[in-house]
C-alpha cells in the first residue's frame, strides 16, 4: 500500500525539528552577503544525497537497507552500518542536550536539565515502542495537522519587523564560494543530513513514490531560507552573528496586540520540540531495526530502554552547550562519511545487482 | 418412561410449562412449551387451523403437521433446548413425530422507540431495542442489499446467549473479516453477554484507554459503518450494535452530518474537534500558566489571574484537581438518578456549589470558567465512549503541566498523539479516517 503522504509528512516535520536552531547562525557565520548561496548549495547537496540513495533502494523492492546489505559480505555491511548506528546515536545524543539546553534557555529555567534530557529521550521512546514504524508514520499525520497552524501563524507573524533593505546585495561578490571552505558551512550541513537515512529503513508495507520526498523537500526549501533570512532582515547580518538562536530571538521580540499571550515564540518552540521528539523516535527506530534485524531480534520492549539508557548518560556527560557546539564539530567528517558513503555504496551494489539480474534473465 | 415423559419431568417444576393435548379427527397431538415465551391461544389457533382443512383439502393429516414446522430428533436434550428457546414443540402421539415450531412469540422487548443515548437532528429516528431478530430487521430494512451476510454464533455452556456478525462481503477489509471470525468461532463454551466478555473474547487488553468498538443505537449509523467497511456485532439483549473498529474519525464524524449542506457539516465537525483540543489542554494551559509559565500570558491578564487567585491557599493543580473531581461526581450521579431529581442536583452542583466555591474564596472564578468550558467542550465529541477517554487524558496534561508547564501540554499531547497512533484495533490501525484498513 501507497503511503505517501505519511512518507513524506515524516520527512518534513524530522527535518523541520532541526532547522530553526543552529542553522541559520551557521549559515550567517559561514558567509557575510548572499545567505542564499550557502543555503540553495546545502539544500542541492541534500537532493543528490536523497536522489542518489532513494535511486539505490529502488534497485532492492521490498528491502531495507540492512537487509539489503546483510545479503551481501558480512563485513562490508558492518563497516557501513557500525558508522551508521554510531552517528543516529551521536546525533541523539548531541540534539538532545542541545534542545534540553534551549528549552532550559527559553522556557524551563528552574527545571534541572537532566529532567529535560530525560524527557526528550523518554517520550521517543514511547512512541517508539507504542506503534513502531506504522505508529510513527501515521503519527507524522497527526502532528502535521495539529502543529501546522501554530508554527505557520509564528512564520508569517515574524516578518514583523522585517526591513527588507537587508536584503540587498542579492548578488556576492567576487570569492562568493569561500563559504564552502569555512568549518560553519560544514555544520549547517547537520540540519540537512540528520534524518534521511529513514528511507531506507522503512518496511515493505510502507511503499512510497520518489516524488513524494521531492514535493516534500519543496516544503522544506521555504522554512531553510526563512530561517536564515527573518534574522538577517530583522536585525542586520552584523548583529545576527552575535546571537545563539537567532531565529527564535526574532520571534521573541514579535508582538501582536489581539493575542492574549506575550511570548509566541513559546508555540514555535513547543511545535519544533514535538517535531523534535519525534525525529528523535525515528532515530530510535533506526537503531532499534539495526541491532534487531542485524544483531539479534530482542523484543522492542527492552530495546529500547537499553537504546535510551546510553545516549542519555552520552547527554549528561556533556557539560555545557559550548561542548557540544564543539562535539558537533568534529563529528562532520563522520557526518560527511555517512552521508556520502552509505547513498553511494548503495547505488553501486544496485547497478551492480540489476545488472546481474539482467545478465540472468538474458541466458534464460 | 418415554421421551416426551422425560421432558415433562424436566419440566415439572416450572409454572409456565404448558403440556396440552389436541384431538384432531381420530388423531392425538401434544403440544409443550413455555407460555412465558408462546402467546398459547393465538399459537393453538394458528397451529390447528391448517390440521382442520387438511381432511377438507384430501390430504394427509401427518403431512400437514409436519410442513408445520422442523421435524427434529426424539432426543430429551434436543427437544428441552428447543422449549427454552421459545419453540412450539408439537408430538404425533401414533407416530412418535417430533415437530419444532415457530410459534408466535410473546412480546419480549419494548416496541421500536427512540434512542435514548443518541440524538439524531434531521435522521431516523427508529433505535434498536433489546431483540437481536429485531436489530437485524432494522438493518436489514436500512441496508437493502445482497452483499449484507449475517452470521450468528451461540456462545455459552451454562446460559446460552446468541451474538450475530453483520458485514458486507465486498467491502469489509479481509484482515478485519478474518480476525474477527478467528477470535469469535476459538472458543463457543464461554458466555458473551456483555461487553466486557466480548472485549475479553477479541482479545483487547484490560489496559486499553481508547475505545476499540463504537455503540450505535441508530440502526442509520450502524449502516454507514456497514458501508465504509466495517463489522457489526449484535449481542441478543443489547439495545445497541457494535461497529468494530472503532476509527479516529468517529470522534467527529457522524452518520447524521451527512444529512446537512456539506459546509455546515464539516463546521460541526471542526467544532467538535475544536471540543477535543479544548477538553484536553485547557485544565492543563490554567495550570501551567499559572503556576509555572506565566511569563507567556500578556502582563495585563496574568496580573488579572494573579488576582483572583491571592486568597487562594493552595497550588493550582490542586485547585484545579479539586473541582475537577466535584464535576465528575456531578457526572457519575445524574446518570442513575430518576429524571425527577436530575434538576436538582444540576441547580446544587451548578450554581450553589460554584458560588459558593468562590465566594469562600476556595478556587478562582477563572477556573470555574474553565472547568464549565472544559465539560462543556468534552460533549461535543460524537459517542459516547468516545466521551471516557478524553475526561481520562485531560488528567495526563494537568498532571504534565503542573511538573513541566507548556511544554507538558505538549508533551501530554504527543504522547497522546503517539497513542492514538500505535493503537489497533483487531489489526486495524486506528488512526485512520473513514474505511478501516490493515497495514
Amino acid at each position: 500500500m501507497y503511503k505517501n503522504l505519511q512518507v513524506s509528512t515524516t520527512y518534513v516535520l524530522s527535518h523541520l525539528g532541526l532547522i530553526f536552531f543552529v542553522y541559520p547562525i551557521d549559515v550567517i557565520e559561514s558567509t557575510s552577503q548572499a545567505h542564499w548561496l550557502p543555503v540553495l548549495f546545502g539544500f542541492a547537496f541534500h537532493l543528490l544525497v536523497v536522489t542518489i540513495y532513494l535511486k539505490g533502494l529502488r534497485y532492492f523492492k521490498g528491502q531495507n537497507i540492512v537487509e539489503i546489505l546483510m545479503e551481501r559480505n558480512k563485513f562490508v555491511a558492518w563497516c557501513i552500518l557500525f558508522p551508521a548506528l554510531l552517528y543516529m546515536a551521536w546525533l541523539a545524543v548531541l540534539s538532545v542536550r542541545g534542545f534540553a539546553e534551549v528549552v532550559s534557555i527559553a522556557i524551563l529555567s528552574n527545571t534541572p536539565l537532566w529532567v529535560l534530557n530525560l524527557l526528550l529521550l523518554v517520550i521517543p521512546g514511547f512512541i517508539t515502542s507504542q506503534g513502531m514504524i506504522g505508529g510513527i508514520l501515521r503519527l507524522s499525520v497527526l502532528l502535521g495537522v495539529l502543529f501546522v497552524v501554530p508554527v505557520v501563524f509564528v512564520i508569517a507573524t515574524s516578518f514583523q519587523n522585517a526591513d527588507w533593505h537587508y536584503l540587498f546585495p542579492l548578488w556576492p561578490d567576487s570569492g562568493a564560494m569561500t563559504f564552502l571552505l569555512k568549518p560553519h558551512f560544514n555544520m549547517s550541513l547537520f540540519a540537512y543530513s540528520g534524518a534521511f537515512l529513514m528511507f531506507g529503513f522503512l518496511p515493505s508495507f510502507a511503499k512510497f513514490k520518489p516524488k513524494a520526498v521531492y514535493w516534500g523537500s519543496l516544503v522544506l526549501l521555504p522554512a531553510y531560507l526563512i530561517s536564515v533570512y527573518v534574522p538577517v532582515l530583522t536585525l542586520g547580518e552584523q548583529t545576527a552573528r552575535q546571537l545563539q538562536f537567532p531565529y527564535l530571538f526574532v520571534v521573541d521580540t514579535v508582538e501582536i496586540n489581539w493575542l492574549m499571550f506575550e511570548r509566541i515564540n513559546v508555540f514555535l518552540l513547543l511545535s519544533l520540540i514535538a517535531f523534535f521528539m519525534f525525529y528523535i523516535s525515528l532515530l530510535i527506530w533506526q537503531i532499534l531495526c539495526v541491532i534487531q534485524l542485524g544483531i539479534k531480534d530482542i523484543s522492542s520492549n527492552y530495546l529500547v530502554p537499553i537504546i535510551i539508557l546510553p545516549i542519555l548518560i552520552g547527554c549528561l556527560c556533556i557539560p555545557d552547550w559550548r561542548t557540544a557546539g564543539q562535539l558537533l564539530q568534529w563529528s562532520m567528517r563522520f557526518q560527511l562519511f555517512v552521508v556520502i558513503v552509505i547513498p553511494g555504496y548503495l547505488l553501486t551494489i544496485g547497478w551492480l545487482h540489476a545488472k546481474k539480474s539482467k545478465a540472468e534473465s538474458k541466458n534464460l | 418412561m418415554t421421551v416426551m415423559d422425560e421432558v415433562t419431568d424436566h419440566f415439572s417444576a416450572y409454572p409456565d410449562f404448558v403440556n396440552q393435548k389436541l384431538q384432531i379427527a381420530a388423531e392425538t397431538l401434544t403440544v409443550t412449551g413455555l407460555k412465558s415465551l408462546i402467546n398459547f391461544p393465538q399459537t393453538i389457533y394458528m397451529f390447528r387451523d391448517p390440521l382442520l382443512t387438511s381432511a377438507m383439502n384430501g390430504l394427509e393429516l401427518i403431512d400437514v403437521f409436519t410442513s408445520l414446522g422442523q421435524p427434529i430428533s426424539v432426543d430429551r436434550n434436543t427437544i428441552i433446548t428447543e422449549i427454552l428457546d421459545g419453540m412450539l414443540v408439537a408430538v404425533h402421539e401414533a407416530s412418535g413425530l417430533v415437530v419444532s415450531i415457530y410459534p408466535v412469540p410473546q412480546p419480549n422487548s419494548r416496541a421500536i422507540s427512540l434512542p435514548t443515548m443518541e440524538n439524531s437532528i434531521g435522521g431516523a429516528n427508529s433505535a434498536f431495542n433489546e431483540s437481536l431478530d429485531n436489530n437485524i430487521m432494522m438493518l436489514r430494512s436500512h441496508l437493502n442489499s445482497a452483499d449484507l451476510q449475517v452470521k450468528t454464533y451461540e456462545f455459552g455452556n451454562q446460559v446460552k446467549n446468541r451474538v450475530s456478525l453483520c458485514f458486507l462481503d465486498k467491502t469489509i477489509d479481509p484482515m478485519l473479516l478474518q480476525n474477527l471470525k478467528h477470535k469469535l468461532e476459538s472458543d463457543p463454551t464461554t458466555e458473551i453477554t456483555n461487553m466486557l466478555e466480548l472485549s475479553h473474547r477479541l482479545g483487547f487488553t484490560k489496559f486499553t484507554w481508547v475505545t476499540h468498538y463504537m455503540a450505535f443505537e441508530l440502526p442509520q449509523n450502524t449502516a454507514r459503518a456497514l458501508k465504509n467497511g466495517k463489522a457489526v456485532l449484535f449481542i441478543d439483549r443489547l439495545p445497541f450494535s457494535i461497529v468494530l473498529p472503532s476509527l479516529f474519525s468517529d470522534l467527529f464524524m457522524s452518520e447524521d452530518d451527512l444529512n446537512h449542506p456539506p459546509i455546515y457539516s464539516w463546521l460541526m465537525r471542526s467544532l467538535r474537534f475544536l471540543g477535543v483540543m479544548l477538553t484536553l489542554i485547557l485544565p492543563g494551559l490554567y495550570v501551567a500558566l499559572v503556576s509555572v509559565n506565566p511569563d507567556v500570558l500578556r502582563f495585563e491578564l496574568a496580573h488579572s489571574i494573579a488576582r483572583s487567585r491571592l486568597d487562594v491557599p493552595y497550588p493550582a493543580v490542586i485547585e484545579a484537581l479539586l473541582l475537577l473531581c466535584v464535576l465528575e461526581l456531578i457526572l457519575e450521579a445524574i446518570i442513575r438518578l430518576p429524571s425527577s431529581i436530575g434538576p436538582t442536583i444540576t441547580m446544587v452542583g451548578g450554581i450553589v456549589l460554584g458560588q459558593a466555591v468562590v465566594d469562600a474564596k476556595l478556587v478562582s472564578n477563572l477556573l470555574i470558567i474553565i472547568l464549565a468550558t472544559t465539560t462543556i467542550a468534552n460533549a461535543a465529541v460524537v459517542g459516547y465512549q468516545n466521551t471516557y477517554v478524553l475526561r481520562l487524558f485531560k488528567y495526563l496534561l494537568l498532571f504534565l503541566a503542573a511538573i513541566l508547564g507548556v511544554l507538558g501540554i505538549m508533551s501530554g499531547l504527543l504522547i497522546i498523539c503517539a497513542y492514538i497512533a500505535g493503537n489497533r484495533t483487531l489489526g486495524i490501525p486506528y488512526l485512520q479516517l473513514i474505511r478501516p484498513k490493515g497495514e
